[in-house]
């Protein structure tokens, strides 16, 4: 394992690719009334209630191992408020993004909640003296002059959109390292100065967080169908393939470019990760969900073992996916 | 799937513990994976040039690890290899050093032998212990290190590591490496090692020093590539004398004399980092705005430097430089070293000899000739002549400094024209007290000294000057002591009048006016026959009631009334040059020594006030008191154009800036 860059690196860039990626597929739910279509969703939408509530904590938690593996961060905290101040820094751009995001994550969980269980609406409406029950829908919505879907689809908006920053930032914030490790800068298009990691993690992070919202959720809520039909098979086929079309040019590129990011590609492919790579993510993470929305796609149909095992092996292909990124770094040659 | 009897909510809980159980898996599997990945062993490739090491890949301790490290990790294995303390301190190595960029490479990779085998003779077959030496760098290091550079700017270094690892000699082997970058495979970071460096030289001098390296080769600049823009040949030892202790600067000369506020000054105060700006060709208007146009950018070529900012005592030697500045040290620094002038001594500089030339080209009229045998023109024709080379005031500081000499022989006879209550008030210490409206009564000339210089003042310097022209005229030796009390006391309650404030601004042209129209001379008609006697009784009546100065404010009035039958003929007594670069609008230009000229006198109308100005105030005094004794209806303009303009150019002088602040006395005075 690299010196510098471990496990913990690669645990937290995963967390915050799965929590961003699992909120944005609820912000998806939200914004396109699929979450309120009671055929799918009879009484609780399993994407928007794990996607709006898992999302807070997750991408907290990575904060807070990254804020760990900041070791002047842990002996000197008086120091972390100088982060929101570089302004020319990803670092900075990254800590206001999270800073955001994060509140906003656990108000949209509370408010999903609050739509799911009435008697947590009421106990909160209770202790504030602007909320009314909504003549619309019975709900009653903190606000006097929003109904609570109404607050609902604003937040999810606008954490949605935070959503796929949070998930393409996970990309910058490694790529921003620059020409020290060639392999996290390879440009997407050969000689353009646009890195390929963050277009590979915000693509990973949707993945992801389809697969614990769509596949993994959805298929263990047991009431009520699925909310599932061919158009969220064709979703996750689309993520998959161009997750591994990003990922074989990211490889490609770095063997064009050369030097230490080619050394990087080799190991990945033939070296010391290979069956990291082969197994762990060709296998788990590309060939069995591909094959298992083909099939339900085909099918037509809610099947749950392969919503639970794309699920799977969807999740933990991403987490070896930051792992394989951070583990094949190689400095540039001195 | 879930059971039916969760609720809901518990699906939240599934999720997140799923996310947990991912990293679990993750974090188990990952171990399990590696262990039976197949790790390239590092080996070196051979017949390549330029010779380039293949990457390497990391070298994992513990289970599964290379040969070198499960022995070279562990005390107890090479304690029973043999090895003894000094050994061991030499030989062990830390666990973690072979996650270092270098450590990775794996030892056989720069040190050789066998890093398959557990073998002691075997592993170490071939052994390289140090591939840093000279001998050996070029093989083991300069293969990825091939572009080492000599100089390292942003640490201030050089390196001269071609001349280390190829050019030294057979006897002096002695510069590996690892000297200066440390063991970087044991777990000491190159980067670091660079910091180190940087920070501290005992290291290199104590190596070079036990080396016994050549003192000529320690210069500063062998190693450290100077921070300040300075010439090749300035070495660091020229300014600093520690050799130890960058930061604490001694030095050994400078080329410029720090004296005064110079001497308290940081470096850097003047030569600014990063690159010490101008050490060479450094001038004073550097850091000193210079506040005027003429003269050198190098301030002490005039000045000497102890109390330059003091206009009135600049320090200049202008004596030795320019014989004839006896008869202009009362003229302001700008008043000769106005825009565009070159700095020529010739006379015609300043003094075209064809005044009245250059003011009416074409149109020159010829003036009513003056009939010499009249009053009129015996007290004019007297008059030129003693304007001519009469220096009509004395500053301040200069009357100070001939009254504290501690010599009372050369004490000039001081005369305060103030008001007997106001000289009461206080006055200059010795001064009599004669008003200037008295100034030519015969009892007040019959106790001034004809012997002795006689110094005038009065409140601003006008009256002051009303008196000491009279008295020139009158054949005294007198000069009046320029800006008067306002310039000699700070003292408001003895000034007791509105001192010099600031200009009002109005405007002023430079297109001149052209003295076409003549006009009669006046008639004097005193029964006297000589020209003193005849200014002296003209005198005593026109100074009885006469209006010296008119302000800024109400001349500008006046001008500006929309009346222009009431407009003064403005006069201005300024030199011609200085008329040319500016003026009140519609002023003629008479200088004003040469205002009681009868071909001048000619110009000037009878019907009409006149209102002269000059620079302060003084000039024009004089050229007022002259044409009032000569029959005009004339006033001059308090203050002069540093009343009137706020255009430093147009004043071309210095104006006043504050009183000197010097001591007054109240005792009265009574002349024997």
């Amino acid at each position: 394992m690299h010196a510098q860059w471990g496990w913990l690196a690669a645990i937290y860039l995963f967390l915050g690719g799965l929590g961003s990626g699992a909120l944005a597929y609820a912000a998806l739910f939200e914004l396109t009334g699929r979450r309120y279509e009671m055929d799918r969703c009879p009484e609780v939408c399993p994407v928007t209630l794990v996607g709006s509530t898992v999302s807070g904590p997750i991408v907290a938690a990575g904060v807070v191992l990254l804020i760990f593996e900041l070791g002047a961060g842990l002996r000197e905290p008086w120091r972390i408020p100088l982060m929101y101040t570089h302004a020319s820094s990803a670092m900075t751009w990254g800590v206001w993004l999270l800073t955001i995001f994060i509140p906003l994550a656990f108000l949209y969980g509370g408010l999903e909640l609050m739509h799911v269980y009435p008697s947590l609406n009421a106990w909160v409406v209770e202790r504030l003296p602007w909320g009314v029950v909504d003549p619309r829908d019975g709900t009653y919505s903190p606000l006097r002059e929003l109904s609570l879907r109404r607050i609902k689809r604003i937040v999810a908006a606008v954490g949605g959109v935070l959503a796929l920053a949070v998930a393409t930032y996970t990309g910058i914030l490694i790529s921003a390292v620059g020409p020290a490790i060639p392999f996290w800068s390879t440009p997407l298009v050969p000689f353009l100065p646009l890195p390929t990691l963050p277009v590979l993690f915000l693509i990973s992070a949707l993945s992801t967080g389809e697969a614990l919202t769509v596949d993994l959720a959805a298929t263990l809520l047991t009431r009520g169908q699925a909310p599932r039909g061919r158009r969220e098979h064709f979703i996750h086929l689309g993520l998959i393939t161009g997750e591994a079309v990003v990922l074989g040019q990211l490889l490609a590129h770095a063997f064009l470019e050369g030097g230490a990011a080619a050394q990087s590609a080799r190991d990945i492919l033939i070296g010391a990760h290979s069956i990291v790579f082969w197994v762990l993510i060709m296998v788990l993470g590309f060939v069995i969900p591909f094959i298992g929305h083909v099939y339900a796609a085909g099918r037509g149909r809610h099947q749950p073992i392969t919503g639970l095992s794309s699920g799977a092996s969807l999740v933990l292909s991403g987490l070896f996916l930051r792992y394989l990124v951070i583990a094949s770094a190689i400095h540039a040659f001195l | 799937m879930l059971p039916s009897k969760w609720p809901s909510w518990t699906l939240i809980l599934v999720a997140l513990g799923l996310t947990l159980l991912t990293v679990g898996v993750g974090l188990v599997l990952e171990p399990a994976v590696q262990a039976i990945t197949p790790q390239a062993h590092p080996t070196r490739q051979v017949g390549s040039f330029p010779p380039r090491l293949p990457y390497a890949a990391p070298v994992v301790t513990g289970p599964g690890a290379g040969a070198c490290a499960s022995c070279h990790t562990s005390e107890v294995s090479l304690r029973g290899a043999g090895a003894d303390a000094s050994a061991l301190e030499r030989l062990l190595l830390d666990e973690d050093s072979s996650l270092t960029l270098h450590g990775r490479l794996g030892c056989v990779t720069c040190h050789d032998g066998n890093g398959t085998t557990t073998d002691i003779a075997a592993a170490h077959e071939n052994l390289v212990a140090d591939p840093s030496h000279p001998r050996q760098a070029g093989t083991y290091c300069v293969p990825c290190h091939h572009d080492l550079a000599s100089e390292y700017p942003e640490d201030h270094l050089r390196a001269p590591h071609r001349r280390i690892l190829w050019g030294i000699k057979e006897d002096q082997e002695v510069c590996t490496c690892a000297n200066c970058h440390g063991p970087v495979a044991h777990g000491v970071d190159y980067l670091a090692s660079h910091q180190i460096l940087s920070a501290s030289m005992d290291y290199c001098v104590g190596c070079h020093e036990e080396q016994e390296v050549p003192t000529e080769r320690l210069k500063c600049s062998g190693c450290h590539i100077g921070p300040h823009d300075v010439s090749a040949a300035m070495d660091c030892e020229t300014c600093h004398t520690s050799v130890q202790v960058w930061g604490k600067v001694e030095l050994a000369v400078h080329p410029m004399k720090l004296n005064n506020g110079h001497a308290n000054l940081e470096c850097f105060e003047c030569h600014l980092k990063p690159n010490f700006r101008n050490l060479s060709g450094f001038s004073c208007s550097d850091c000193h705005p210079k506040p005027h146009e003429f003269g050198s950018e190098d301030c002490v070529q005039c000045h000497d430097g102890a109390d330059w900012m003091e206009i009135d005592h600049t320090g200049i030697a202008h004596e030795e430089m320019w014989e004839p500045y006896r008869y202009h040290d009362h003229v302001a620094c700008a008043g000769c070293h106005f825009a565009g002038y070159d700095l020529s001594t010739e006379c015609s500089s300043c003094h075209p000899p064809e005044v009245e030339a250059s003011r009416a080209p074409e149109l020159e009229p010829t003036p009513p000739p003056a009939t010499s045998g009249d009053e009129m023109g015996a007290l004019a024709n007297h008059i030129t002549g003693r304007l001519a080379g009469w220096r009509p005031t004395i500053s301040v500081e200069a009357l100070y400094e001939n009254l504290n000499d501690g010599d009372a022989a050369n004490d000039p006879f001081i005369i305060s024209v103030r008001s007997r209550e106001h000289y009461e008030l206080g006055h200059i210490p010795g001064a009599y007290n004669i008003p200037w409206r008295r100034i030519a009564d015969p009892e007040a000339l019959s106790a001034l000294p004809r012997d002795q210089q006689i110094v005038t003042y009065c409140y601003t310097g006008h009256t002051g000057q009303v008196a000491a022209t009279v008295l020139n005229i009158l054949g005294y030796d007198v000069v009046n002591l320029k800006f008067g009390m306002m310039g000699w006391t700070d003292d408001a309650d003895v000034l007791v009048t509105e001192p010099f404030a600031a200009a009002a601004g109005y405007p002023v042209e430079a297109e001149a006016n052209e003295l076409i129209e003549t006009y009669k001379l006046p008639t004097l008609d005193t029964g006297e026959s000589d020209a003193v006697s005849i200014a002296q009784v003209r005198a005593q009546a026109f100074l009885a009631d006469w209006a010296p100065t008119i302000s800024a404010d109400a001349l500008f009035e006046n001008l500006n009334d929309g009346d222009t039958a009431n407009d003064p003929f403005v006069l201005s007594v300024r030199s011609p040059e200085h008329y040319a670069i500016g003026h009140a609008a519609g002023a003629y230009n008479i200088p004003w020594r040469e205002v009681a000229d009868v071909d001048n006198l000619a110009y000037l109308p009878t019907d009409t006030e006149i209102v002269d100005y000059c620079y302060t105030g003084h000039t024009g005094q004089v050229a007022a008191t002259v044409l009032g004794l000569l029959g005009y209806d004339v006033t001059n303009l308090k203050f002069g154009m540093m009343g009137w303009t706020d255009d430093a150019d147009v004043l071309a002088i210095e104006p006043f800036v504050a009183p000197a602040g010097y001591p007054v006395e109240t005792e009265v005075n009574r002349p024997e």
